[in-house]
């Protein structure tokens, strides 16, 4: 596993990265003209803050404490059903008729909300799998038969919203801890607030309005209360950035302060937006990859 | 389907807390002693078989839940997620329910016939004495509606990936999917 990343003095530059053996614990060192840093958000984080020298005491890049801040996740926690009595001779082929979204329309040209940003919804909508009701026999064929034929329809709305970027959200390492490599342990301080509850009001609000439009009844809303990593879509903490003041890596996902080092995986966003993040970051992959042999064939790395 | 979702329809069938439900979704099972300290018999089985069976009985185009061995599900799920207390009520339940039917029909539940049987366990239904028969009844449906029988045969199976059809014609009568 990646310890460290070797920074050189002279060059100004990373040489390589520092790697223990998982079960050896042996420790070896690998050189190349280029790093690229795509650990997953919170390890990258966790390799930056770990790669110190004299240069960079608080870790690669970081001569302004920006690593690690304004991490951020998707705000998922609020949730809509109902149930469907109606379209009784319509079925779905299979367990999973698949389901509908519904892209962000909040904060989206003249709307404007009480918070900032927005969500989408993922929608879906399948039968129940049994027919019981209050006059379904408790026992016996009767009971047989109503488990076994379909019912109304369930309908679910998850709201999918945006977390906002804090700089009070980070990630840092801690100081006594360590895991069994002598690698620091991950600390993670971060929050929804109130501009993630304010979302939720609207997400619960607006799914209602759906649904009663439709027809539905039983609707229900929940907030899950779910902490922050549980929509798994953690992201930020090496944010990108045209001034280096204030940012950790360039257009081309380039520490602005240590050349050839790449971060291109969640660890550069600078916000959550409501959308699935992994292709966005295999396009900033992409992106950068082609940036970077650009660089390296005309000599800048 | 994961565990999660095997047990959602079972809650909604059953109206209630589902025994062990936490502890199976999240695959917390008991520890190896816990395990062979609950311990059923022979005669156990057979009865608990033959309770599943009257709660979902065979019918002409499915065997039942005596067939999906429903006996040996109720065992094993209650000896690996059950708590102790609850296990002490599933097995004293067993001693309460065949005090019961001797009381009321003179005979023993093995002996009764399929008719007699249904009589019986409608009445237990209608005004249970103790937890231990709603355990019965949600372990029969959980067990039989995740069994390949009552998969493929009482509802309809299809694999996954499937084929997508959102919005298909429904006739009464025709099975729900698995």
């Amino acid at each position: 596993m990646v310890h460290s990343i070797i920074y050189d003095k002279e060059s100004g530059k990373a040489k390589g990265v520092r790697v223990i053996d998982a079960e050896t614990k042996e420790t070896t060192e690998y050189f190349s003209r280029i790093v690229f840093l795509n650990a997953g958000t919170l390890n990258s984080l966790l390799i930056l803050m770990n790669s110190t020298s004299d240069r960079f005491p608080n870790g690669l890049g970081n001569d302004h404490d920006v690593l690690g801040r304004y991490i951020m996740d998707h705000n998922y926690r609020a949730k809509v059903s109902g149930t469907f009595t109606g379209l009784q001779d319509k079925y779905h082929f299979g367990g999973r008729p698949a389901g509908a979204y519904v892209p962000r329309f909040r904060n989206v040209g003249s709307d404007k909300q009480s918070f900032l940003r927005g969500y989408c919804y993922g929608f879906r909508g399948l039968r129940s799998s049994s027919n019981v009701n209050k006059d379904t026999p408790p026992i016996g064929a009767g009971l047989k038969l109503a488990m076994s034929e379909p019912g109304v329809w369930n309908v679910g709305l998850n709201g999918m919203g945006e977390h906002l970027p804090y700089y009070d959200n980070r990630m840092t390492l801690s100081k006594r801890e360590v895991d069994p490599w002598g690698i620091p342990q991950v600390k993670v301080d971060c929050t929804y607030r109130e501009n993630e509850e304010e979302m939720i009001k609207d997400i619960h609000a607006s799914g209602i309005e759906m649904l009663e439009a439709v027809g539905c009844e039983n609707i229900k809303t929940r907030n899950t209360q779910q902490p922050p990593g549980q929509a798994i879509h953690e992201m930020g903490g090496a944010p990108m950035g045209r001034d280096a003041k204030t940012s950790m890596l360039n257009f081309r996902n380039q520490l602005h302060s240590v050349s050839n080092v790449f971060v291109s995986d969640g660890a550069c966003m600078n916000s959550s937006a409501c959308q699935n993040p992994s292709l966005t970051y295999m396009a900033l992959t992409a992106r950068a990859a082609n940036l970077a042999v650009g660089e390296l064939k005309k000599g800048n790395l | 389907m994961n565990r999660r979702d095997a047990l959602k329809f079972i809650a909604t069938a059953c109206g209630g807390v589902i025994y062990g439900a936490d502890a199976f979704s999240q695959g917390k099972s008991n520890d190896n002693s816990a395990k062979k300290a609950f311990v059923l018999s022979r005669d156990d089985y057979d009865l608990l078989d033959e309770i599943a069976e009257t709660i979902i009985p065979t019918n002409p185009d499915s065997p039942g839940a005596k067939a999906a061995k429903i006996g040996a599900f109720m065992g094993e799920i209650v000896g690996s997620y059950y708590s102790p207390n609850q296990q002490k009520v599933f097995s004293q339940g067993l001693v309460s329910f065949r005090e019961r039917c001797q009381k009321e029909t003179g005979r023993s539940f093995l002996d009764l016939s399929d008719e007699e049987s249904h009589a019986f366990l409608l009445a237990v239904a209608r005004a249970p004495k103790g937890k231990y028969y709603s355990m019965y009844r949600q372990l029969t449906l959980w067990g039989y509606f995740s069994s390949e029988i009552g998969t493929t045969k009482a509802r309809r199976y299809a694999p996954i990936p499937g084929r997508f059809e959102g919005c298909i014609n429904y006739k009464k009568g025709e099975k729900s999917w698995s």
